[in-house]
């Protein structure tokens, strides 16, 4: 597998879990191009192609990600930015316009999600990662990866239904 | 799971993330390719370095040879024994005189350190993998006329720290 097609098959993917970290969509960006390059330099004699890649290609990007972040605190504060940027744009899904609202709502319903809960799900839904995987990467026991996905899916479904009422 | 979290699961697969813009992926084009020139740059540098570092070993080996086998002084020699030629290093032509040089220094420099993500061992359990940059250095010197004689080999270093698995 080429670069270029990991890229165009992760790419959306890498750029998402980026932004999970990052206060603006060119940070997201920059530590795209970081991690993508990072791994692509230290990746040796590794197919690409395999799913083994997949952890150390999503880990690399979240490691550029925050590698800005001297401190904890600061950490948190752009988790904190970075959901409620995630509440306000566009910039983070395509927009379908058949079904605006109901995105909108999502992507806002997303952002509230604690952090940790956020990244589980991301890595299942559009890193296409399975539970095993992601406990590995996250160095979690399999249970909790599932769990905290299935936390998620809860918490969105009732922040949803709150602004379904409203 | 019940239905409807499978149905909310459905509806955030069918939410598609950003694609990279097309000057994010030319940045990385950009980079790949300086890449492969660099690569190539540093497979020679690397070959170069080790090459350096076996010339060192070899003259080190020499050195040993003559401080550690040929007798410490003149007045420790037994009757009949012809005392040890000085030897003579062909390719850089320093002459180094037997019992000298004494071994003074031996410390290894971390350079840096780069960690490259989460890998599974043979035996499919993950683990971190770093890859450390060090320098050896040993240093040998000669109290009478103040000579030092010092070996650095650059190597690389990669290490497995096992995840803990609950």
């Amino acid at each position: 597998m080429t670069w270029r097609e990991l890229l165009d098959r992760h790419g959306p993917a890498l750029l998402l879990y980026a932004r999970q970290w990052t206060g603006s969509r060119s940070d997201a960006e920059d530590a795209v191009q970081d991690g993508f390059l990072r791994f692509w330099r230290s990746r040796g004699s590794l197919d690409p192609s395999t799913e083994g890649c997949l952890p150390m290609l999503f880990t690399s990007v979240k490691w550029s990600a925050i590698d800005g972040g001297r401190s904890r605190k600061r950490r948190l504060v752009r988790e904190d930015t970075a959901a409620s940027l995630m509440e306000n744009t566009c910039e983070v899904f395509e927009c379908d316009v058949d079904r605006e609202e109901r995105s909108k709502d999502m992507q806002k319903a997303l952002g509230e999600l604690p952090a940790e809960q956020r990244e589980a799900l991301v890595l299942k839904i559009w890193g296409g990662l399975t539970f095993q995987t992601i406990a590995g990467m996250l160095e979690i026991p399999m249970s909790t990866a599932a769990s905290r996905y299935r936390y998620a899916l809860a918490s969105l479904r009732r922040k949803l239904r709150e602004r379904e009422k409203v | 799971m019940d239905d409807e979290l499978r149905k909310l699961e459905q509806e955030l697969e069918q939410l598609k993330p950003c694609g990279l813009p097309p000057s994010l992926e030319k940045r990385i084009a950009e980079e790949i390719d300086g890449l492969t020139v660099s690569r190539r740059r540093s497979f020679f540098g690397v070959t170069a370095w080790r090459a350096a570092g076996l010339a060192f070993a070899g003259i080190a080996v020499i050195v040993a040879a003559a401080i550690w086998v040929t007798p410490l002084s003149r007045e420790e020699q037994g009757p009949g024994i012809t005392p040890a030629e000085p030897i003579k290093v062909v390719k850089n032509e320093i002459e180094f005189e037997p019992g000298v040089f004494q071994p003074e220094m031996v410390n290894t420099v971390l350079l840096d350190y780069q960690y490259e993500g989460v890998v599974e061992t043979a035996d499919m359990t993950p683990a971190r993998m770093i890859r450390y940059q060090v320098v050896d250095v040993a240093q040998w010197r000669n109290d009478e006329d103040d000579r030092v004689f010092r070996m650095i080999v650059p190597r690389e270093e990669t290490a497995l720290v096992r995840l803990a698995v609950d």
